[in-house]
């Protein structure tokens, strides 16, 4: 139904349903694979232009928001935003590591946020793999408690999972561990290079035999496999299915925004459709040639599998960012 | 139609967010976790009971004169449309018209 009825009215009536707000690109972990250059310069939103931001999304009937980062949580203003975005209405989720979940914290986004759901990374069911993947030794054992807690006061999470070289003998451990702890773990991937462009993440990429089993896993489950590199379109909508998220949407009816107010497609995609502190988001999303361009090179990409399904790095997968990034598909390098 | 529901006043239910998708009312209950798709006259309804408490009869004359529609006809339809609202988790009892108990 939702997809009949209400995807067909958003796209025909070019809607911006959903918006990805990366508030900061600060982190309080270390990730190896992290995709964030976290060096980028620019000027950020303040608490005044967000307010801006939100209500003019209210007024265009935007319903889904993710809150990510780097780490929102560390964003100095992180509460008087997630506090705005209930106030208007909003579905929010927060994608966080959840180093900063402490019961404070989670009593006070219980409160004043009201997420729909909180999304914890996860990099592994030890401590040996979790604090390889983070480089902050001690942050498993911190998730670990935090999350125990976090769904004790009533705080749905779920939790989500990259699989790297590093874990991928862990999947059915963490698997078993998201559930045990009340927040089930989907998949996303592959590991991606950096914004900066540095490849370096690519050196962790799993087995194409991992995807192979994550999706039997997943299927057994009758639950969907969320691969994609963070398509805000795809899974924001809560009942997405498999097929749906395992396309690239770019273009369709979300945007990603960054902490220096950059408006873009997505969060992969480097091309910038307009900027905050010159322009709204309004006339961003109506004015901007950007999205349909980019929607058609997706279309274009993706003519090239011949109805087939493509892989990206072994993973069921396509992400235009990521073929434009790094021409590999399937094991082979078919772009630039 | 159950009779408390003709007498209580409701609201939308504060774990309830609602958009106008383009003359649809798209609903996300944060709990429960489900989409509910309405046409425009529960997007009415619902944009209605978001602003403020209403009983059924209330807002049964509120529809009619919005879309120009029989009383009797859109009181029936507006307790059935609560009641399957109710049954979502959408809505809360605020309080009746003469100062009567609220109920959840």
């Amino acid at each position: 139904m939702y997809r009949d009825a209400v995807m067909k009215a958003v796209l025909a009536n070019s809607l911006l349903l959903d918006v990805t707000l990366e508030l900061t690109y600060r982190c309080n972990l270390n990730c190896f694979f992290c995709y964030n250059d976290r060096e980028r310069p620019g000027t950020p939103l303040s608490p005044a232009q967000y307010r801006v931001l939100l209500e003019d999304l209210a007024r265009m009937q935007t319903l889904f928001l993710m809150l990510t980062g780097g780490e929102p949580m560390v964003h100095p203003h992180f509460f008087d935003i997630g506090n705005m975005t209930r106030e208007l209405g909003f579905v929010v989720r927060i994608r966080t590591n959840g180093h900063l979940l402490d019961p404070r914290n989670v009593e006070r986004l219980l409160r004043e946020v009201e997420p729909y759901t909180v999304e914890v990374t996860l990099h592994g069911a030890t401590a040996e793999v979790h604090d390889r993947q983070t480089r902050v030794p001690g942050s498993f054992d911190r998730l670990m408690g935090n999350l125990r807690q976090a769904r004790a006061a009533g705080l749905r999470c779920a939790t989500v999972a990259t699989p790297t070289a590093w874990n991928e003998h862990q999947i059915e451990t963490m698997i078993a561990l998201g559930d045990e702890l009340g927040a089930p773990l989907r998949f996303q991937g592959p590991v991606g290079p950096r914004s900066n462009g540095d490849t370096a993440p690519l050196s962790i990429q799993p087995s194409r035999a991992t995807w192979d089993r994550i999706e039997t896993l997943m299927a057994e489950r009758k639950e969907s496999i969320a691969v994609g590199p963070e398509c805000p379109a795809s899974e924001a909508a809560p009942d997405a299915d498999a097929e749906e998220m395992a396309s690239c949407r770019v273009g369709l009816a979300g945007v990603d925004i960054d902490p220096f107010g950059n408006v873009k497609p997505c969060m992969h995609i480097r091309e910038v459709a307009g900027n905050l502190h010159q322009q709204s988001i309004a006339e961003i999303w109506n004015r901007s040639p950007l999205f349909a361009q980019v929607r058609q090179r997706a279309i274009a990409a993706a003519s090239r599998w011949n109805g087939e399904r493509p892989r990206q790095f072994g993973a069921p997968i396509f992400c235009l960012a990521i073929d434009e990034m790094c021409g590999e598909v399937d094991g082979r390098r078919v772009g630039p | 139609m159950p009779e408390s529901i003709q007498e209580d006043k409701v609201r939308l239910s504060g774990r309830v967010r609602f958009r106008d998708v383009a003359g649809q009312g798209v609903l996300v209950h944060l709990e429960e976790g489900r989409v509910l798709v309405v046409n425009d006259v529960g997007l009415y309804i619902i944009q209605t009971l978001g602003r403020q408490a209403m009983t059924v009869s209330e807002l049964a004359e509120a529809v009619a004169q919005a879309f120009c529609v029989n009383a009797a006809r859109a009181k029936s339809d507006v307790a059935l449309f609560l009641e399957q609202l109710r049954g979502e988790k959408a809505l809360q009892t605020v309080g009746r018209p003469g100062g009567g108990p609220a109920g959840g």
